[in-house]
């Protein structure tokens, strides 16, 4: 956690202040102050009249027991608001990506190398009903070739990528379209998830039953008017609460252009070779 | 069954803009922080407490994660909390509505609770659990925050009535929620007309004198769970105190709450002293008892009205908290009284008889007790002339005092608060203050006189000892020699031990011993009907025996049915 605080601030362009294992005190960039110190008026005002913005220093303390000398700081711990700002500013900020992956040195002699371009989608799968679980789920579309890979993200997540293009290098075509591409990579989380086991969605629906049916014989036959509208908002309450549902959102997404492929098959069978 | 995913493609729109320009693209660092953020804050089980790691204020006790997790996996995010006193039924909700913050499974919650309790319950959600709640203050509020506690008093009625029902809350808190015992009242119409989801009633007495009071309150958390009235009364209730098929409704009890109790074990509690002072009244005090004690049960023969037989009741005990307490409902009689009537000029006796009295017993012993103590000291009496005499006298001895009454507004009931823990050293309430303020800073309480409902006696000792308590606390009764407070002292505290017991062992006691009445009409019944102070002693006496009877059976039936609290 100090570690991602660390190269949170270090993406950002935080300046730092002062270091040390137990805190560290930075001046805020305008972005992060936008992202972290909720004052909008402020942004406004400094925005609409031109003025030189003033961003705040933040003292950011991982050890409470070693505090700075002068006692300011606030404690960043799992769970503070603070953190939760944090999470929330580097999932705001990273969200779209276009990456070359930096090949190998090769002698210029050498054709150039070929990068393969990759739709890199990391989906987080939401199982609710009154309860919930979640799981992200990294999947890649070979633009070239349609292939689909689970478990893209974390494979490639330790190669070098550089925004710009790599010098001796060519992109190969694209035969998928865009929208061809997220098709068949919702087509792969919904084939993962339909093979899983599915016991807390049909616990969900006994619940709903079974509660409807109390409902039922509590509310009797023939409620009067003014009763059969409570029965049907408790009924609707139920459904809410009840109904089991899996609501997949995207964390971030990203066109990766690959210069050395990504493993085809694996012993786990994670990666499903699709079409 | 299949689920079909549904998949929200709010994303591709403005990734295909991005790809389309080939700008503006975040950075690599970024990109990984964002996914090890979406890790960090994911959901992984359906069944693990995520809250525990976002906590860092403090540490909850075991039983309070426990009673968390059971309302989270097995009651389906609707409970009653009937904690004992001061077992922290706070916490509970606190973790329950965290984990359920956490989870993403509610977004707006209302918190009702009393008024003086608003600032208290917002302070903890944030300092404690860092959940964002904020006090309702305006009406524009209603809309304008996810996490909102309010009083239950202002919520209901107009104009903020109207708008919480058209809200559709995905979680709905209400505090000290044996005020929703009754459905016939306007509390419980309003707290069924809410549109919830997951629901928590918390209070410290489920049951206070029947068994429907637990359907009401079961009826708004889960309609139909004890069935319907008609079916509920045929399959649970011999008496309305008395249930049949306990086991079955032991067992459905115990989905929809939860109850722990300080016997429990593995709750730690710091010692409880209890003082009981017997005070010798002064010759002109006890003439104005004797006086008072006679007029109160000669009126009570001659009234058939059950309500003019309480507010003679109500003299009798005045007078024996203090003279100016007993003045003031005297005088106000008088001043009603027909001119010229015997009871005009009977009452002017005895006001004239109160004149006299200028020796206050127990305020001189209340002034010993605070040269002696240490530290500070919560002084309650039922009386406001009672409470305003004791402010008047102990100012005389140089002793700071803060008032506190349940007619305060909540900010001020906050400011005496903190006045008190601040600047003053004794806080003199009235019962109404007893509830919904926590001054576990002080461990130190005299009761100048005593409620004769057993659980409101319970309240009081709450409102300091409880979780977070670090000292012992000692509490000193007082008691007039030779009063029906002294028969009612005694019958609280040798016969039903109230000052010994766990708290919350008392409603067993109650409801074993099939009071017809409750409590303190019980009581009110004994003292008027009886010729003299000796047949009401005899009286009590055996009202005494039964209580300490049901005390040793107590733990059966009732007990056992809201005790459950293994999984």
């Amino acid at each position: 956690m100090t570690a991602f605080v660390r190269r949170y601030i270090a993406a950002m362009g935080g300046e730092i202040l002062e270091d040390t294992p137990s805190y560290v005190r930075v001046r805020l960039t305008p972005d992060m102050d936008k992202d972290l110190m909720n004052r909008p008026f402020y942004w406004s005002y400094v925005e609409q009249f031109g003025l030189e913005p003033v961003p705040a220093v933040l003292t950011l303390v991982f050890d409470p027991d070693r505090p700075p000398p002068d006692g300011r700081g606030e404690p960043i711990t799992f769970g503070s608001m603070r953190l939760a700002q944090l999470f929330r500013s580097a999932q705001k900020r990273g969200r779209f990506v276009r990456l070359y992956e930096v090949p190998a040195t090769s002698p210029a002699s050498e054709p150039a190398v070929r990068l393969v371009p990759w739709l890199a989608i990391n989906y987080r799968i939401s199982f609710r009903c009154d309860r919930k679980k979640e799981r992200l789920l990294p999947v890649g579309v070979n633009l070239e070739t349609g292939q689909v890979a689970q478990g893209f993200y974390p494979r490639i997540a330790a190669r070098p990528f550089t925004p710009v293009m790599p010098p001796h290098t060519v992109v190969a075509p694209w035969s998928l379209t865009l929208e061809a591409a997220v098709d068949r990579a919702e087509a792969a989380v919904t084939a993962t998830v339909a093979a899983e086991d599915n016991h807390w969605a049909r616990d969900a629906l006994a619940r709903l039953a079974e509660e409807q049916a109390l409902l039922r014989a509590y509310y009797g036959e023939n409620p009067p008017e003014e009763r059969r509208n409570e029965l049907e908002q408790r009924l609707d309450e139920l459904q809410a609460l009840f109904t089991p549902r899996i609501e997949v959102d995207v964390v971030n997404a990203g066109l990766f252009y690959l210069s050395t492929p990504v493993a085809t098959a694996d012993e786990r069978g994670e990666l499903a070779a699709d079409t | 069954m299949r689920i079909r995913p549904i998949f929200d493609r709010k994303w591709l729109e403005e990734f295909s803009a991005r790809v389309r320009a080939d700008s503006p693209w975040d950075t690599w660092a970024l990109f990984q922080l964002a996914y090890e953020a979406a890790e960090a804050t994911l959901v992984p089980s359906f069944d693990d407490l995520e809250c525990l790691r976002h906590l860092h204020a403090f540490t909850p006790l075991p039983h309070q994660v426990e009673t968390a997790r059971r309302v989270v996996n097995e009651m389906r995010g609707r409970a009653i909390l009937a904690d004992e006193v001061g077992l922290g039924k706070t916490i509970e909700a606190g973790l329950v509505l965290k984990e359920y913050l956490v989870r993403g499974l509610v977004k707006k919650a209302l918190i009702l609770v009393p008024s003086s309790l608003v600032t208290q319950w917002t302070a903890e959600l944030n300092q404690k659990f860092a959940i964002p709640a904020v006090a309702q203050k305006k009406a524009y509020m209603w809309r304008q925050y996810d996490i909102l506690v309010a009083s239950l008093d202002t919520a209901k009625r107009a104009p903020h009535r109207e708008q919480v029902l058209d809200i559709a809350y995905d979680m709905l808190i209400v505090d000290e929620a044996h005020k929703l015992k009754n459905a016939r009242t306007q509390n419980w119409a309003f707290v069924n007309a809410i549109k919830k989801k997951y629901c928590l009633l918390l209070t410290a007495t489920p049951v206070q004198n029947d068994l429907t009071e637990l359907f009401n309150m079961i009826s708004l958390l889960k309609p139909g769970h004890l069935g319907n009235d008609a079916t509920f009364a045929q399959n649970y209730v011999v008496h309305k105190r008395l249930p049949k098929n306990e086991e079955k409704l032991r067992a459905d009890l115990g989905k929809v709450m939860i109850r722990n109790r300080r016997a429990d074990g593995g709750i730690a509690f710091t010692k409880r002293h209890v003082e009981t002072l017997a005070l010798e009244l002064s010759p002109k005090e006890r003439e104005l008892y004797d006086a008072v004690t006679n007029f109160v049960r000669e009126r009570a023969q001659e009234t058939r009205s059950l309500r003019s037989a309480f507010t003679l009741l109500t003299l009798q005990r005045e007078v024996c908290s203090s003279r100016d307490a007993a003045m003031v409902s005297l005088f106000k009689w008088y001043k009603r009284a027909e001119d010229g009537s015997p009871l005009k000029r009977r009452l002017r006796e005895l006001l004239l008889l109160a004149k006299e009295v200028n020796t206050h017993t127990k305020a001189r012993k209340v002034v010993e007790l605070l040269r002696r103590l240490d530290g500070k000291v919560i002084l309650f009496t039922e009386y406001r002339a009672t409470q305003e005499f004791l402010q008047a006298e102990l100012a005389k001895q140089d002793i700071t005092t803060v008032l506190f009454r349940g007619g305060f507004g909540r900010n001020k009931k906050d400011w005496m608060r903190m006045l008190f823990e601040n600047r003053a050293r004794v806080l003199i309430a009235t019962e109404a203050g007893g509830e919904g303020i926590n001054l576990q800073f002080c461990h130190q309480m005299i009761n100048y006189d005593l409620p004769w409902n057993p659980m409101r006696v319970e309240q009081r000792i709450g409102r300091i000892h409880r979780l977070g308590q670090t000292r012992d606390v000692t509490i000193f009764n007082l008691a007039t020699k030779d009063t029906i407070e002294e028969h009612i002292l005694n019958l609280l505290t040798e016969k039903i031990r109230l000052f010994e017991l766990v708290v919350g062992e008392l409603d067993a006691i109650v409801s074993q011993a099939n009071l017809s009445k409750t409590f303190d009409r019980t009581l009110a019944d004994i003292v008027l009907r009886s010729k003299d102070d000796r047949e009401a002693a005899e009286k009590l006496r055996r009202f005494g025996e039964a209580l300490a009877r049901a005390r040793e059976t107590a733990g059966s039936a009732w007990t056992g049915a809201t005790a459950e609290t293994g999984g």
